[in-house]
């Protein structure tokens, strides 16, 4: 039977025990137990290989701060690499795999480069691979690739769920130890909003792991008290499982709540992302131990000693038989003392101060060897450290170290808005100063308080000036005794150099303290540069236990103190956030939002092929049984609708009800050219100018009664022309009685196209309205009612260039109007048509569409300064009038015809002179818009050309240097069909 | 008289799904007609308005209730009002009443209603609107114009019947109202964590 290192006590459940496997090996813990308290339960201290060095690995902490137990959990498409076994809850057939081997983890093929590490120092990419270059995409960056990285993606689609929220409250409490509790308590019972997050599975912090007493009683007894009453008031929600990973501005926090991990049945939601919007926020993160760096220091088994204490009191597992204590303060001691307590012999205690027991009632554990005054100098054990060596020289067995070189504030959260932390001498360590986010104030550990009353007192004080500030008051209550601690007593020391070997500092990305003496041999002293030259702290575990060790040891080599040498920058998120988080529940076509039309189920049923434009989904063609290609159905479309009758779904153009006594005025002062005199019952093309003077949409406006309009515009500037009307309506001129209205949405539109439109409406709208070409011209408006009353609006445009109409009924009809449409035009030879024919007829008319109207375009270069009037003022007509939009030789829309009809036009190609070197001085202009037209023969093309209006004839090259095409066209009229524009006015 | 009769759909085909703690479903068979003040016409308006539903127009961010009708603030000086009703009868009826103080626009299918209650709601709501729903920071009678997954759309929140829980209206455009149902229906309480 398989030795077990399980202590008594704890706060596992024994009632429950758990089977999981490591590397295909199973073994048993309990519930509460995490995947790092279980393995070390059983003896196990090897879990993976180091990133570049491929060195044995074993657990070195207890928390989010791990660097060397990262693990791929799960298997097939639910693998999830790179997760932290110290964090990992247990649960009933949980499977993890090491990492970063090749072979198996106790002989790794790869631990040869820890022979060729003087090769690999850092930076060392910055100087090598780099002869022959050929070799560098052939040979290097392939084996680099194939060796490089941190565990594997399992290939496959991610079955899980992920899911997205959006909290609110008055008081968020990042933490939930301690200092959070009282936090959250206080907060709680003024009956403030609070969200306290923790991102533990249970509440308590540090209290887990110590054998404090709280008001008389343990205190994890005392944290679960408290987690029960803040569980049962409606005002708090507490959230465990639960990162707040980002602090954003005002007042918004990053949260990932991890729902799902922890159970057997992952079936369910597995994270939630929230977004808290929160008034205020207490940061009672605590703080996170770190090491000393000495030689060899990164062997299995050597672990840090508040870790190995919380194993002890949380988890009832012993890190080893024969632990040594090192430590520069007095909290290794407590290490030494706890264990004791628990059985666990002692070998020795190494203190780097001289006289650590003075004044502080520190006793050490019976045979236990003391040390003071020295360091450790090595250790050995391959697989698992078996002695280390002091700086006195003298060797001691022992099969655990535990390491205590002080504690970090995590001060993180206080620095993602660009703070910066301030040193303090008395704890070695850094603390949040003055600039922190909008609202948040930071207590307890985390701000720098090393006892225990001193977190409990100012997470209450904390909190009720809160509450005070948000107009709550707060009972004075007496707040919970604590038993007296020993003072912190730190001595800073940082690292013993290593005589003839490495000390890590890095432990996750392999960096030494040799790695950062040569970084500032080579110049890279600056803090910033240090980081990206190492890569000290770049790692999954952004350098938790790594950043501040290693900057202290810059210091100390260039002589700075180290607040000079200053932390680099810290950014969101304080721990890995998967993307599949972020994405959450917007996967697959729910990836963004879509618009249909109201004839989309209809076109569907006809099988359309439909193309995104913008969110809607417009029916581009649709293809007849027999037709193999795409152009075979657009030509039939085209063909179709110029010889007899076409209907194309137009909803999707934007509609706005413009109303009111001004509302002709308002429009006056909108368009370029004149509405003033527009009658009732007509429609006109408007051109609308940007302030600048240059083009920022076209379309139609029809007067449908006195004060009624309805402008149209382009589907892609729907929202934007919206925007625009209503500033023009309540910044610029809010005297006018005017009220607009979008009705885009309100309406289905169908375009009704061809020789045979006007017999087809004919056949739809009621009695008693004229449809004949007297009676209802081009360009004429009216409100009618159709098939037996359904209230339409009729409009004769044409965007096609054909005899043709714009029908207009509720939304909700659309669908049916498309059915019926057909249904009446079945012997006219009616066809549906879609996007791509409707561009293919218009650029044979020479219609701009936003192919044209780029935002750099003018009037003038439309051919279309005539409508500029000038006799009233409107937006942009100052600027609209600059010299360089209105040149004599300036650009032109043209059509283009190719000389060869075989040859193919594509959109984007530059034009240039006959001759004419491809330099960009000789460029001409370019093509914005081509299409196959079945009436020319030909692919044509419209663009914009210089002085273009006076070159009719002229062959010029389209060029097009990204599909590496120069083909001669001919300058012509942009209108290839109909240029009068006779069948309009049939 | 031509004999071609055409049929009328609901947007969302008459969406209607209950699940443990909530029920969300299509309404339909109402009218919306947008109403909008006239430059400076507000005392007119208002009396036209009391004699019309018995009640002025709401202010900002507020909706208030006239027996069947609903009178929802959506825009600046404008208000949607909501009746189960035929769209032209209501539109001239206002028309009528409310005579130059007002135009009167029918937004009847371009916006889609969904009624959505239950004592699960709240988490639903938590799950999709980037605003406080909850019954503090939006009490009954409170509107607004909201992003519920990156649809926008008008959200109210209605007296719930004895032991509902909340009850909410909320109102989205026709065109995108399949991916504002979807971004409803795809978390809780419809599919559970």
């Amino acid at each position: 039977m398989a030795k077990t290192f399980r202590l008594k006590g704890g706060q596992i459940n024994r009632k429950t025990p758990l089977n999981f496997s490591f590397n295909g090996k199973g073994f048993s813990g309990f519930e509460g137990d995490t995947l790092a308290s279980a393995l070390l339960a059983n003896g196990v201290h090897l879990v993976g290989r180091s990133f570049k060095y491929h060195r044995p690995r074993g657990i070195l902490s207890a928390g989010i701060e791990e660097p060397n137990a990262l693990m791929t959990i799960g298997t097939g498409a639910d693998a999830d690499p790179n997760t932290r076994a110290t964090v990992t809850e247990l649960y009933e057939g949980l499977t993890a795999k090491s990492q970063n081997h090749i072979g198996p983890l106790g002989f790794d093929l790869m631990a040869i480069n820890d022979r060729l590490s003087n090769f690999l120092t850092a930076g060392f990419y910055y100087k090598t691979f780099m002869w022959p270059a050929a070799f560098w995409e052939k040979v290097y960056e392939p084996i680099i690739r194939y060796a490089a990285g941190l565990g594997a993606l399992s290939g496959e689609d991610d079955p899980s769920r992920y899911d997205k929220g959006y909290l609110h409250c008055d008081v968020l409490v990042i933490g939930g130890g301690a200092t959070g509790l009282m936090a959250a308590l206080t907060a709680g019972r003024a009956g403030l909003k609070v969200v306290l997050a923790d991102e533990d599975f249970r509440l308590g912090g540090r209290l887990n792991a110590e054998n404090d007493v709280i008001a008389g009683q343990k205190g994890a007894d005392w944290a679960r008290e408290i987690s029960a009453e803040l569980a049962a008031m409606p005002n708090v929600r507490v959230m465990t499982r639960t990162t707040i990973y980002g602090a954003y501005d005002h007042g918004i926090y990053g949260a990932l709540e991890r729902v799902g991990e922890h159970k057997s049945d992952q079936s369910g939601t597995r994270q939630i992302l929230w977004r808290v919007y929160s008034k205020r926020a207490i940061l009672a993160a605590g703080s996170i131990e770190r090491p000393i760096a000495f030689q060899d220091n990164d062997r299995p088994g050597i672990m840090l000693a508040g870790a190995v204490r919380q194993y002890a009191n949380r988890f009832a597992v012993a890190a080893g038989d024969n632990v040594s204590i090192f430590t520069n303060n007095n909290d290794g001691w407590r290490t030494a003392h706890d264990l004791s307590a628990h059985g666990v012999h002692i070998a020795a205690i190494i203190d780097t101060r001289h006289h650590p027991l003075d004044g502080e009632g520190l006793s050490a554990p019976k045979d236990c060897r003391v040390i003071t005054g020295a360091g450790i100098a090595g250790t050995k054990g391959r697989l698992r450290v078996n002695s280390l060596t002091t700086t006195t020289g003298e060797t001691i067995k022992t099969d655990a170290i535990a390491v205590s070189g002080g504690w970090s504030p995590t001060v993180h959260l206080t620095c993602h808005q660009r703070g910066r932390p301030r040193w303090r001498d008395d704890i070695a360590a850094f603390v949040p100063s003055g600039d922190l986010p909008m609202g948040m104030v930071v207590a307890g550990a985390a701000n720098g308080e090393v006892s225990l009353s001193e977190c409990l007192s100012s997470g209450h004080d904390a909190a009720a000036a809160l509450a005070r500030d948000l107009g709550k008051s707060v009972k004075k209550t007496p707040l919970p005794k604590v038993e007296d601690e020993p003072s912190f007593g730190i001595e800073a020391c940082w690292h013993i150099p290593p005589k003839n070997g490495r000390a890590w500092v890095d432990f996750q990305n392999d960096v030494t303290t040799k790695d950062i003496i040569l970084a500032e041999k080579e110049g890279f002293t600056a803090v910033e540069h240090l980081k990206r030259y190492t890569t000290l702290g770049m790692a999954t575990d952004q350098g938790k236990t790594a950043n501040i060790p290693g900057l202290a040891v810059m210091a100390e080599i260039t002589g700075k103190t180290i607040p000079e040498v200053g932390t680099t920058i810290f950014r969101p998120p304080y721990s890995p956030v998967p993307i599949a988080a972020f994405v959450g529940r917007a996967t697959g076509k729910n990836y963004m939002p879509t618009r249909l039309t109201p004839s989309h189920q209809w076109a569907k049923d006809r099988g359309a092929v439909f193309i995104e434009v913008g969110p809607w989904y417009r029916a581009q063609w649709y293809p007849e049984p027999g037709e193999t290609h795409w152009l075979e159905s657009v030509n039939r479309e085209v063909i179709a609708t110029r010889s007899a009758v076409g209907i194309c779904d137009v909803s999707t153009l934007g509609k706005i009800d413009i109303k009111g006594k001004d509302a002709g005025e308002f429009i006056n002062r909108i368009y370029a050219n004149g509405f003033a005199k527009l009658p009732v019952g007509k429609t006109r093309y408007g051109l609308m100018l940007r302030e600048d003077g240059f083009v920022m949409d076209d379309g139609t406006t029809a007067r449908l009664a006195e004060h009624h309009y309805v402008m149209t515009t382009t589907t892609a500037n729907a929202v934007g022309v919206y925007r625009h009307l209503d500033f023009c309506r309540q910044a610029l001129w809010p005297e006018l009685d005017v009220a607009i209205i979008s009705t885009t949405d309100q309406f289905a539109q169908f375009a009704v196209a061809g020789p045979h439109s006007r017999k087809l409406i004919s056949r739809i709208v009621d009695d008693g309205f004229d449809l004949s070409n007297e009676a209802f011209p081009f360009m004429a408006a009216a409100e009618l009612t159709v098939c037996g009353g359904v209230p339409a609006r009729l409009f004769r445009i044409s965007f096609s260039g054909e005899l043709a109409y714009e029908l207009a009924v509720p939304a909700g009809y659309g669908n049916s109007l498309a059915e019926t449409l057909m249904a009446a035009g079945e012997d006219l030879g009616v066809t549906p048509y879609g996007l791509e024919a409707l561009n293919v007829m218009r650029i044979e008319k020479g219609h701009p569409t936003a192919a044209e109207l780029t935002g750099q375009i003018s009037a003038h270069h439309l051919g279309m300064e005539r409508m500029l009037s000038k006799t009233k003022d409107f937006i942009g007509a100052t600027l609209a009038r600059r010299a360089e939009l209105t040149r004599a030789d300036g650009y032109r829309l043209v059509g283009l015809k190719t000389i060869d009809p075989e040859a193919m036009l594509t959109a984007g190609a530059h034009f240039l002179d006959r001759g004419a070197a491809t330099r960009r001085e000789n460029d001409l202009g370019w093509m914005t818009s081509v299409a196959y037209s079945p009436m020319v023969g030909s692919s044509i093309g419209l663009g914009f050309v210089k002085d273009g209006h006076n070159r009719f004839g002229d062959v010029i090259r389209a060029t097009d240097f990204v599909r590496g095409t120069d083909i001669e066209v001919e300058i012509v009229h942009p209108h290839f069909v109909d240029p009068e524009g006779k069948r309009l006015h049939d | 008289m031509t004999n071609y009769r055409l049929t009328h759909d609901q947007a969302l085909g008459g969406f209607d799904r209950k699940t443990d703690g909530a029920h969300l479903r299509e309404i339909s068979g109402h009218a919306i007609i947008a109403v909008t003040m006239a430059n400076g016409a507000k005392r007119g308006f208002n009396t036209a308005m009391k004699k019309l539903f018995g009640e002025a127009a709401p202010a900002p961010n507020r909706m208030v209730t006239a027996g069947k009708t609903r009178i929802i603030a959506s825009a600046l000086d404008q208000v949607f009002v909501v009746e189960k009703t035929d769209p032209q009868t209501l539109e001239e009826k206002l028309i009528n009443g409310l005579g130059k103080h007002a135009t009167v626009t029918n937004q009847s299918d371009g916006w889609v209603m969904l009624e959505y209650a239950g004592s699960r709601v709240h988490e639903g709501m938590e799950r999709v609107s980037l605003n406080d729903t909850s019954i503090d920071a939006f009490p009954v009678g409170a509107v607004m114009r909201a992003s519920i997954e990156h649809v926008n759309g008008i959200v109210c929140r209605e007296k719930a019947k004895r032991g509902e829980g909340d009850r909410f209206l909320l109102l989205t455009q026709r065109s995108s109202a399949a991916s504002f149902l979807h971004g409803i229906i795809d978390t809780v309480p419809f599919v559970e964590d």
